[in-house]
């Protein structure tokens, strides 16, 4: 048998791993968008939250990558984690309650898309809908809220999505957008390479495990462990109750916040969606009753500053003759949990017979 | 954890090239490894005081092991000087904040002279009590074997602490928890050798060898459990290391690796667990995620395993095997006889051969005898994972196993059952006896992976289709 010498297999192994790293880097492949959803997994129902950062790995993962049925109306539905369901499961969120309807618009069945991602912020809509348009939707129902188009620093996700960011930016002239804080460089060539970006491979093999997980489950999240009898987690202060404050960031009750409204995002999205109507929802929220409930609407908004907001977006509509349901004070306060925006699983299925209502109105009889 | 695994490889490298003072070299290495390796606790200066423990048990129970003209050796001297300047060192890193990051939490000078001041106290006892040898030697495996209950016992830690605090009328900031780095192995290798000295076969063994042996670093996570006598030639003349054994060394290196940190901890994701448990509501998916789990938790071990023989070989030591493909088996005794050897191998020389001995004596019949034996010896076990009642089921459960494998072992050849097959009949006969081995053991680990019997009993019934 022939010896082998130990330094020579070692530089033979260096210079291996050194040409296949160079050679990945070279070559780039865009990893993120390999997902055994849709092929060998059923595509998930929301976007992952918490597992992957590139938006190209989000949507490989979701449902809306796989074809589009030939008699499908298809809707895709954005906003924050309202939208996307937080707390709840994934059958519990707007979208499923939507799907369980059984809509029909222009003779086709509605299947409506969860694209909802937990972050209050216009450009991550925008980033969602310049994707989402691959996908060839029919409608598009936009959920905001008046922190939706306030100004805001870049969150992780967006942080690790900077190239499409940068190119909405340039397209559609925001530089307002507070780029800076990107700290975008340029990928280095060892970035690219297999060991550079072994961490976003890691993660990326992680969500295609956990479609196992998925698929055993129907959970789309790590489930946790809840010990019998636990306690339920209780409230830390009653939402009813609010403090006796009418400051809105920097901003007092003589202050006119519509100038410092990033509504122009709103444009934007329109001119992404070009042909594709828009259905603007302004999102429910709860309405305090007890303490300090005259001057503020809850924790997160005094009234001063949620009217001035409103009653902008109802004179844009009107200007602009945008499809606008505002279903601020639609649902009751009984089916909010734990936070201003968040809806119980049967808030979520009372706000789908509202929106049903609204879009079959708004899109599928205007045009009819 | 990778880095810390990559950083101790190079090191163990660099110190296998070592020729003289190895003994020394590697106890004054593996004494700052134990403090590197420590996890935090709370409070947070016990993050200190568990390894300093540590050290000060490992001592004693050299001292009450070593002969009395061993222990005052100039050798010994050395060691036990540079024992306590490592120690030392280590606290002196509270004046640099260099080494913050590492997360020492050492105290005040002043605190550990305070009990270097009370070991050599105890060390002093100790030397003027010689014709106590055995008292003091019963008395060490008493402290060992309290604190591991101490630490294994989920919540007793804390209890007896609250009531400590109540009685004293005092308040602590935060409740403790303790993580005691290595300690189970760590308290099986000092039984062994105590055990081993009360039965004369403990060979003389100097203070840096003694140290070495327990704490060797590579072996202090994850096993193997040496023998000292198999060990203590090594480190004496070391293997040297020739061309061919780099190959072997990273061979089994990397193949640690990619078990630990590829297999393992991407079945991490999908295996079973409380969580999951909760939520899987179809009998197929409970046995993808109890097979995930089994496998899971044989990669993650049998990967550490193969790091940590690697490691030791660098440092020109053979650590025995652990697991020999133990899902490959065909029956249960073979299985526990490949699945954490040295751990069985311990547990037969110390508990179950004594106990068979004795109860032989007594003139139970002989299946009595066995049952005794193998319940306790697998429930023992179990609880050396942790004092729980799902330890308890799991080593029960074992114990069950490997009873009822040996009454029917014994009937088959008593009444010579055997027939002649062919081999292909042979072959299937052997898969099908591996596949329900690979199955018993890994239903064993419901009980083992959830945290109570009302979950796992969840569990089972879900596996097994029972609404």
């Amino acid at each position: 048998m022939k010896k082998i010498n130990p330094l020579r297999l070692f530089l033979k192994t260096i210079f291996i791993f050194v040409l296949a790293n160079l050679l990945f880097a070279l070559w780039n492949p865009p990893i993120e968008r390999l997902s055994a959803y849709n092929a060998i997994l059923p595509g998930r129902t929301r976007f992952p939250f918490d597992e992957v950062d590139l938006i190209d790995a989000h949507f490989a993962s979701h449902e809306i990558s796989a074809p589009k049925g030939e008699n499908e109306f298809r809707v895709i539905i954005i906003g924050d984690s309202s939208i996307w369901g937080d707390e709840l499961e994934s059958e519990q969120s707007l979208s499923a309650w939507l799907n369980k309807s059984q809509n029909e618009c222009f003779s086709k069945d509605v299947k409506f898309y969860n694209l909802g991602f937990p972050h209050m912020s216009a450009m991550k809509d925008l980033l969602i809908l310049n994707e989402a348009m691959k996908y060839d939707p029919d409608a598009i129902i936009w959920s905001s809220t008046l922190r939706t188009i306030l100004p805001k620093p870049p969150n992780p996700f967006l942080i690790a999505n900077v190239d499409p960011i940068f190119e909405l930016i340039k397209e559609y002239d925001l530089w307002e957008y507070p780029y800076d804080e990107f700290d975008y460089e340029e990928k280095s060539l060892y970035a690219k390479t297999f060991i550079g970006r072994r961490k976003e491979l890691a993660r990326l093999l992680r969500l295609q495990i956990l479609g196992i997980e998925w698929l055993s489950t129907k959970s789309d999240y790590q489930p946790q462990y809840i010990p019998p009898n636990a306690p339920p987690t209780p409230l830390i202060e009653d939402p009813n109750n609010l403090e006796n404050e009418t400051l809105f960031r920097e901003f007092d009750e003589t202050d006119n916040i519509v100038p410092y409204l990033w509504a122009h995002y709103f444009e934007a999205g329109e001119k992404i969606a070009g042909d594709t109507p828009i259905v603007f929802v302004n999102q429910p929220m709860f309405i305090a009753s007890g303490e300090n409930s005259d001057i503020r609407y809850n924790k997160s908004y005094p009234r001063w500053v949620y009217d001035q907001y409103r009653q902008f977006l109802a004179d844009e509509t009107e200007a602009k003759d945008r499809a606008y349901l505002d279903f601020w004070d639609e649902i009751p306060p009984k089916y909010f949990i734990g936070h201003t925006f968040h809806l119980s699983a049967e808030g979520e299925e009372l706000l789908a017979e509202i929106i049903a209502d609204g879009f079959q109105e708004a899109v599928c009889e205007e045009e009819e | 954890m990778l880095i810390n695994l990559l950083i101790l490889l190079l090191f163990a490298a660099v110190l296998g090239q070592i020729k003289r003072g190895r003994s020394l070299v590697l106890m004054v290495s593996s004494v700052l490894i134990i403090y590197w390796l420590q996890p935090e606790t709370a409070p947070a200066n016990f993050t200190f005081w568990i390894p300093t423990l540590t050290l000060f048990i490992v001592l004693i129970s050299w001292f009450i092991t070593a002969s009395p003209e061993t222990r005052i050796n100039q050798k010994n001297r050395l060691a036990f000087f540079l024992l306590l300047i490592s120690v030392f060192a280590i606290i002196t890193t509270r004046y640099f904040d260099f080494f913050q990051p590492l997360a020492f939490f050492p105290p005040r000078p002043l605190l550990f002279f305070i009990a270097t001041l009370a070991l050599f106290l105890v060390l002093f006892v100790i030397s003027k009590t010689i014709k106590s040898a055995y008292f003091w030697q019963v008395g060490m495996l008493i402290i060992i074997l309290f604190i591991f209950i101490l630490i294994r016992v989920p919540n007793l830690l804390p209890l007896l602490t609250s009531w400590g605090t109540t009685l004293l009328n005092r308040t602590l900031e935060t409740s403790p928890r303790i993580q005691w780095f290595g300690y189970s192995y760590i308290a099986f290798r000092l039984i062994h050798t105590i055990r081993d000295k009360q039965s004369n076969r403990l060979p003389s063994i100097s203070l840096d060898e003694y140290m070495s042996y327990v704490i060797f670093f590579p072996a202090l996570s994850a096993g193997p459990i040496d023998r000292i006598q198999r060990f203590l030639p090594e480190l004496r003349q070391p293997k040297v290391l020739k061309s061919d054994d780099w190959i072997i060394v990273s061979k089994r290196v990397f193949l640690g690796l990619f078990k630990k940190f590829i297999i393992a901890d991407t079945l991490a994701t999908i295996a079973m667990n409380a969580g999951l448990v909760q939520n899987v509501q179809t009998s197929g998916w409970m046995w993808v995620i109890v097979y995930a789990y089994a496998f899971q938790i044989y990669f993650d071990f049998s990967g550490y395993t193969d790091i940590a023989i690697g490691m030791g070989r660098l440092l020109g030591i053979q650590l025995p095997e652990n697991f020999r493909n133990p899902y490959l088996k065909p029956n249960i005794a073979q299985f526990w006889n490949n699945w954490h050897i040295t751990l069985t191998q311990w547990f037969r020389a110390y508990y179950f051969n004594p106990l068979t001995r004795f109860l032989r004596k007594k003139n139970l019949p002989t299946w009595v005898t066995l049952a005794i034996v193998q319940l306790s010896t697998m429930i023992l076990i179990g609880f050396w994972h942790g004092i729980t009642w799902n330890f308890f089921l799991w080593g029960l459960w074992h114990g069950v196993g490997l009873f009822i494998h040996n009454r029917w072992t014994n009937w088959a050849r008593q009444n010579n059952t055997k027939k002649t097959l062919s081999p292909f009949q042979e072959n299937i006969l052997s898969g099908a006896n591996i596949l329900l081995t690979f199955n018993f053991v890994a239903i064993g680990w419901v009980f083992f992976a959830l945290p109570t019997p009302a979950l796992a009993k969840e569990a089972l019934f879900t596996l097994f289709g029972i609404a």
